[in-house]
């Protein structure tokens, strides 16, 4: 159980922080995003945002797998145990 | 089609938000029209959906009898229909109309919202939603109040959850009245009292089961009608969005700074604010997290969290899309706005309607008037859908939580306390249309703010921390949640979008639109410094239920189960 609760935590903690970054560099740094990605106009910030977009819906993702399989199988086990 | 539009000019409102308040700048009404000329593809498109949904809740009164039918379908919904209908709460007419004005008037800013909205989905999954679903019954608050003073806790829990619905109903509905008016020709009045009037019958009658398959069917159409409109304006460019963004800087009066953060972060603070309230008001609103109640374990209610933000995330990437498509389609063709006697128009303040119609624009350039029949109607499902779960959730706080537990003390039979809350459903829809309409000359733009910083500042610490700290007693918890409450409403009253815009004053006694980056922590640390303080013997007993109660959130053992469907 604990070992679910601190991988939780630690991915809340990782898109806390990924986000914030975000919204830091737009608040601190918003040069820095305006720059091109590659030969294309397509700015480094909307590369950036879509990026955190896609990793907000991949931890969900990485969560899930975890949750429901290894430790609900610990779940079980220890429901088991208990009826 | 777009003559139809033309003479009305009304600016945003609500639909900017959840934006708005939220946001920096909160466009104000600019004052009303005529009335406008019928729209008959848009109404019979929704007509159909009207039958639809009666139909459902037709079907739906027949099954639901039980107290866990009406509150939480029998949890008997499964994790993709869960997530599809969370996907359909969250997706308001603001974040759909909204989001892709602000894109289409200032660029890469609307992605900053657009991904605000989102991150709020993983912190909802990690913290909240599992232990939710194994601990709770119908309402968050059964979850807050499970080892804590159940008069006290789901007191404060009802007291969080009516203001949050009661702010954000305000702000969808008369931006319901507007949108129909210029959508469908319909006088105000009689589009709030039919949207009033639908709500109470979804919830009154067809209860969650209603309720839930509303939300699955407007997320359905919405999602098709934007992957439409988004595939037709990158079919456009040979499906190369550098070319897109090509294009938009070229025609775009800002030029390439649209690429680019821009004047809506001019100051950090209000930036970061805006962050906090938008990533942990969604943990905090009771219409999203009552939504967990209708699946059958923790397991189902992880995968509902998946698909709803692989679905709202692909949502807000569509968005993105049709703003910018906004941007190349629309301002070169003088037929979407208001002209000057010289034939000239400023490309954004022009378009006819106000930005936040620039979807609504895109859609008959893409897909002809028929298209734009269909975007209307799915714009006005969109809301009817999000307001038929804040009454919900609001017809819940008064009935299983003031009522069945509060007053009662948790001796009201399941009939009754199902009955009251018909009866709320039906009083709430009945206070939403009044106020509706008492607000129609309002800037009602801040109010989804508020709601969002509400949930946020008191619903959100009291529930994680009643959760995932031990130490949490029932006086932390009061006074903590409602310093956030207090905290809250106060900040936004002496804001700028209130105490200026509003009220009048000359300048507001708080700088910043959006208080969460100040409520937030003070709720935390308040719970914090009390519990830590209160050293009564009912304090010792709630941190001596704490394994209890941890056990049953993360193994669900004793959780209560799904009625056989």
């Amino acid at each position: 159980m604990s070992r679910r609760g601190r991988f939780s935590w630690f991915l809340a903690l990782l898109t806390v922080i990924v986000y914030f970054g975000f919204i830091a560099i737009v608040a601190f740094a918003p040069a820095t995003l305006a720059a091109p990605v590659g030969d294309g106009v397509m700015s480094l910030g909307i590369l950036v945002g879509l990026v955190v977009i896609l990793f907000s819906v991949a931890v969900t993702w990485i969560y899930v797998l975890r949750a429901n399989t290894a430790f609900d199988r610990a779940v079980a086990a220890i429901r088991e145990r208990n009826q | 089609m777009m003559a139809r539009l033309s003479t009305f000019s009304f600016a945003a409102v609500l639909f900017v938000l959840e934006l708005s308040n939220l946001a920096f700048a909160a466009p104000a009404i600019e004052g009303g029209g005529e009335q406008q000329p019928l729209n008959l593809p848009a109404i019979l498109m929704f007509l159909a959906f009207v039958l639809a949904t009666l139909g459902i809740t037709k079907w739906a009164a027949g099954r639901a009898r039980t107290a866990s039918d009406f509150y939480a379908a029998g949890g008997g919904i499964t994790g993709f229909q869960n997530g599809l209908a969370i996907a359909g709460d969250y997706m308001s007419a603001a974040s759909f109309l909204g989001i892709s004005a602000l894109v289409f008037s200032s660029g890469f800013d609307g992605l900053i919202y657009s991904v605000g909205f989102l991150v709020g989905w993983p912190i909802v999954m990690f913290l909240i939603a599992e232990q939710l679903r194994n601990l709770g019954k119908f309402t968050f608050a059964d979850v807050a109040a499970y080892r804590l003073d159940a008069t006290a806790i789901r007191t404060l829990s009802a007291v969080g959850t009516l203001a949050v619905v009661a702010f954000y109903l305000i702000a969808q509905m008369v931006g319901a009245g507007k949108l129909i008016e210029l959508l469908f020709g319909l006088d105000y009045l009689y589009a709030v009292v039919l949207v009033g009037v639908l709500m109470i019958t979804y919830v009154a009658f067809g209860g969650m089961v209603a309720t839930t398959w509303v939300q699955i069917i407007k997320a359905c159409l919405l999602l098709g009608g934007a992957t439409f409109m988004a595939f037709m304006v990158l079919r456009h460019f040979a499906f190369s969005p550098d070319a897109m963004f090509k294009a938009a800087t070229e025609v775009h009066p800002a030029g390439e700074s649209i690429l680019a953060p821009g004047k809506l972060v001019a100051d950090p603070i209000s930036a970061l604010s805006l962050g906090v309230a938008l990533m942990f008001g969604t943990a905090g609103l009771p219409h999203i997290l009552m939504r967990f109640f209708t699946v059958k374990d923790a397991a189902t209610a992880r995968t509902s969290v998946l698909y709803a933000s692989g679905f709202i995330g692909y949502f807000y990437v569509l968005t993105f899309v049709i703003g910018f498509g906004a941007i190349t389609f629309l301002m070169q063709d003088p037929a979407h706005y208001k002209l000057a006697a010289d034939g000239s128009y400023d490309k954004i303040k022009d378009l006819l309607g106000g930005t936040n119609m620039a979807a609504v624009h895109l859609s008959s350039a893409v897909g002809g008037s028929l298209f734009l029949g269909f975007i209307s109607a799915v714009a006005f499902a969109t809301i009817l859908a999000v307001v038929a779960g804040l009454t919900l959730a609001g017809a819940s706080a008064v009935s299983h939580d003031l009522y069945a537990n509060v007053f009662a003390r948790g001796v009201s039979d399941e009939q009754t306390e199902v009955g009251l809350s018909k009866v709320a459903a039906v009083v709430i829809g009945l206070i939403a249309i009044m106020l509706g309409y008492v607000f129609e000359n309002q800037n009602v733009a801040f109010m989804v703010g508020l709601a969002f910083a509400i949930a946020a500042s008191c619903n959100f610490p009291v529930l994680l921390m009643s959760l995932h700290w031990k130490g949490t007693t029932t006086t932390g918890a009061l006074v903590g949640g409602l310093v956030g409450l207090t905290m809250a409403v106060a900040m936004v009253v002496l804001s700028p979008a209130v105490w200026v815009k509003t009220f009048g004053f000359e300048a507001a006694l708080f700088p910043y639109d959006n208080p969460a980056l100040f409520s937030v922590p003070a709720a935390f640390l308040t719970i914090w410094i009390v519990s830590t303080l209160d050293r009564g013997l009912r304090a010792d007993a709630e941190r001596a239920a704490y394994p209890a109660q941890l056990v049953r959130s993360e193994t669900g053992l004793g959780a209560s189960g799904s009625s056989a469907h």
